[in-house]
């Protein structure tokens, strides 16, 4: 897929207001606890570059180990599933307020998906990244 | 072979009178079988650590504030989780196609890999049972019996993780043990 100059344009602006969502929602209640949620999601995209090079993912010719890629792929369910879920524990226990539940959450799906769309589309001559 | 079965169909080493469908999710099915099985992995997890931030952030009742909460999640609570957790580990970390294989060791002596490979999967599947055994023990004997009703939600969110941990390792299983064909189309 060809990426042009609009497509980083538009992604650094989703990118831009994901991050401002996430600050947001914890400055306007003075209540740092939602920054994890962003740290959860920048994290998610980690463990498939990390095991794709462990397994030699690229040379078709060796062995290449399945198992690091399952464990990529384990790892990376967990961190997304984290993201979702800490601020819907920090809401039920009213640690947190509803908005910032939901505009933590909000922001971090964003910065993740800017991160999964951009490493599909400028990723052209490795085969598949497939986070 | 005198049975009435086609060939291609009849495989003869079947413990089963019919034959059992066998799941083939392909390279695709795999990938999003393994996500999904970590997602609720960490969801079943986050669901007990839930019900604990309750628990150390909970006030008593506002016509009597000056009471005590009584009860509170303690290291009794987690036991189950833990023994869950080590069955979880020990099923995923076993390769599974040695469960089938009637090869022996190189060596011959130990016996077969296979009967070795099913020892480790019956400790597993034992430790994820009793894990989710003492979760609906906890929740009967320390919520349910002395009568805390309004605290049953500790004991249900145990319940839920190690009945999720269950199912999170179910779908691994199904998701690894299909076959690897876009592999091998890779490799050829």
């Amino acid at each position: 897929m060809k990426a042009g100059l609009k497509t980083v344009v538009v992604l650094a602006f989703v990118l831009a207001i994901g991050f401002t969502l996430v600050i947001l929602s914890c400055a306007l209640w003075n209540n740092w606890l939602p920054l994890i949620v962003a740290f959860t999601f920048v994290l998610a995209p980690l463990p498939n570059s990390v095991c794709g090079r462990l397994a030699g993912s690229n040379d078709f010719t060796a062995e290449s180990n399945t198992a690091y890629l399952s464990f990529g792929h384990f790892l990376t369910g967990t961190l997304v599933s984290s993201g979702f879920a800490i601020p819907l524990i920090l809401l039920h226990s009213k640690l947190i307020q509803g908005p910032a539940c939901w505009m933590s959450m909000a922001g971090g799906s964003l910065v993740y998906g800017t991160i999964l769309v951009y490493a599909g589309l400028f990723n052209e001559g490795q085969d598949e990244m497939g986070f | 072979m005198s049975s009435g079965l086609p060939r291609s169909s009849y495989d003869p080493r079947r413990i089963f009178l019919f034959n059992l469908p066998k799941l083939n999710l392909g390279g695709k099915g795999r990938e999003i079988g393994t996500y999904l099985a970590g997602g609720l992995f960490a969801a079943s997890f986050f669901l007990l650590i839930d019900a604990s931030t309750i628990s150390s952030h909970a006030k008593p009742p506002p016509d009597a504030p000056y009471d005590t909460v009584p009860v509170h999640i303690s290291f009794t609570d987690w036991i189950p989780a833990i023994f869950s957790t080590l069955g979880y580990l020990t099923i995923s970390i076993l390769d599974k196609t040695h469960l089938t294989s009637n090869s022996s060791d190189s060596f011959g002596s130990e016996g077969s890999i296979a009967s070795r490979a099913r020892a480790v999967l019956f400790v597993g599947v034992a430790l994820l049972a009793g894990g989710f055994a003492g979760s609906l023990t906890v929740l009967i004997l320390k919520y349910l019996v002395p009568g805390y009703n309004a605290y049953a939600y500790y004991g249900a969110a145990n319940v839920g993780m190690n009945g999720g941990l269950m199912l999170s390792s179910l779908i691994l299983w199904i998701a690894q043990s299909s076959s690897d064909e876009y592999e091998y189309q890779l490799t050829v």
